[in-house]
């Protein structure tokens, strides 16, 4: 089973014993949401370059000064980022973990943003990212990764 | 055997990636067969201590007060009731993990624990519909293939002694 860190802490707490009722319901509810997230997890990844084509097209004329100061590489590795956001995003709603998004990808992105002083020239692109969810996806899938993507965007760029 | 994999394994190899549409099948498997783990999880919590009285019973014990167990006794049905709790666990959250991670220290500590797992295996075997005891199963031969370290085990998988000079040159 795929474990969130919530599952996983009760998972630490029962060795040895068996688990309480209040237990066994906690990880019933979790387990009962996983067709579901594991069918809006597969939509997610389905239209996932229609998403981000949709951001860049709209990110690159914002932005049209990013190549000279970044090289001519910058909006590959732009592309780049945003996949790899977007992709821990979709992990992280299946797990419906917030925190496996913030350990494994934030937390680090976060510290490189920073360090090379890019939060302000990002911003646009995550905005952009959370303004097209509802354009690209239903209101189911958007719905459930917004908190995501908008725990990305506060993290990484606000 | 179904092969059971480790799900923070799985996820750690597709990191930055997306899960496999086996990793995704796989998933709804486990979810699908929830209610049919949880069964059987509460029949292993109901059934331990009986079960593990049968195997004490084949180690001397006589089914008198639990205080008449003598300390060895006593240590073994510890274990047994810990592997036993770990193996139902993993079958309720389908991954290997608390097997393969807890019982390892109750292993070194009761060398006759792989024989008593064996005795305690036909136990359960015996007391479960053969439904019941398929979904177990796999979970069961990890269990001893962590305790494959008995002594018989570990003769079994011992080297073969290193030729002789004689045999290297002749």
């Amino acid at each position: 089973m795929l474990m969130n860190s919530r599952v996983a802490e009760l998972m630490q707490q029962s060795e040895g014993r068996y688990l309480r009722p209040d237990e066994l319901k906690t990880l019933h509810a979790y387990v009962e949401g996983i067709p579901k997230r594991v069918r809006l997890y597969q939509v997610l990844q389905a239209k996932e370059q229609e998403l981000v084509d949709r951001v860049m097209e709209k990110f690159q004329p914002m932005m049209p000064h990013l190549p000279r100061q970044h090289g001519h590489l910058a909006w590959e590795r732009c592309r780049r980022d945003l996949l790899m956001v977007w992709r821990y995003c979709c992990l992280a709603m299946l797990l419906a973990d917030e925190d496996y998004l913030r350990d494994k990808l934030l937390y680090w992105l976060e510290t490189i943003l920073k360090s090379f002083k890019m939060r302000d020239q990002c911003q646009p692109a995550y905005k952009l990212m959370l303004d097209s969810l509802s354009a690209v996806f239903g209101p189911e899938e958007s719905e459930a990764i917004r908190p995501y993507v908008l725990l990305a965007k506060s993290m990484l760029v606000n | 055997m179904a092969h059971l994999h480790s799900w923070p394994e799985r996820i750690a190899n597709r990191e930055g990636d997306y899960l496999t549409a086996d990793d995704l099948q796989d998933l709804i498997r486990y979810a699908l067969s929830f209610q049919e783990r949880l069964d059987l999880y509460q029949v292993l919590q109901q059934q331990e201590l009986a079960w593990i009285e049968q195997v004490l019973q084949q180690h001397g014990y006589t089914g008198e007060a639990v205080s008449s167990l003598t300390p060895t006794q006593r240590l073994l049905a510890r274990q047994l009731a810990f592997c036993l709790r770990s193996l139902g666990l993993s079958l309720l959250i389908g991954d290997p993990l608390p097997l393969q991670q807890w019982t390892f220290g109750a292993m070194e500590e009761y060398l006759g624990l792989p024989t008593a797992l064996s005795q305690l295996r036909a136990v359960v075997q015996g007391s479960l519909p053969a439904e019941q005891w398929e979904l177990l199963a796999p979970y069961w031969q990890l269990l001893q293939g962590v305790s494959a370290t008995s002594p018989e085990a570990e003769a079994e998988a011992a080297p073969e002694p290193a030729p002789t000079l004689l045999e290297m040159f002749v």
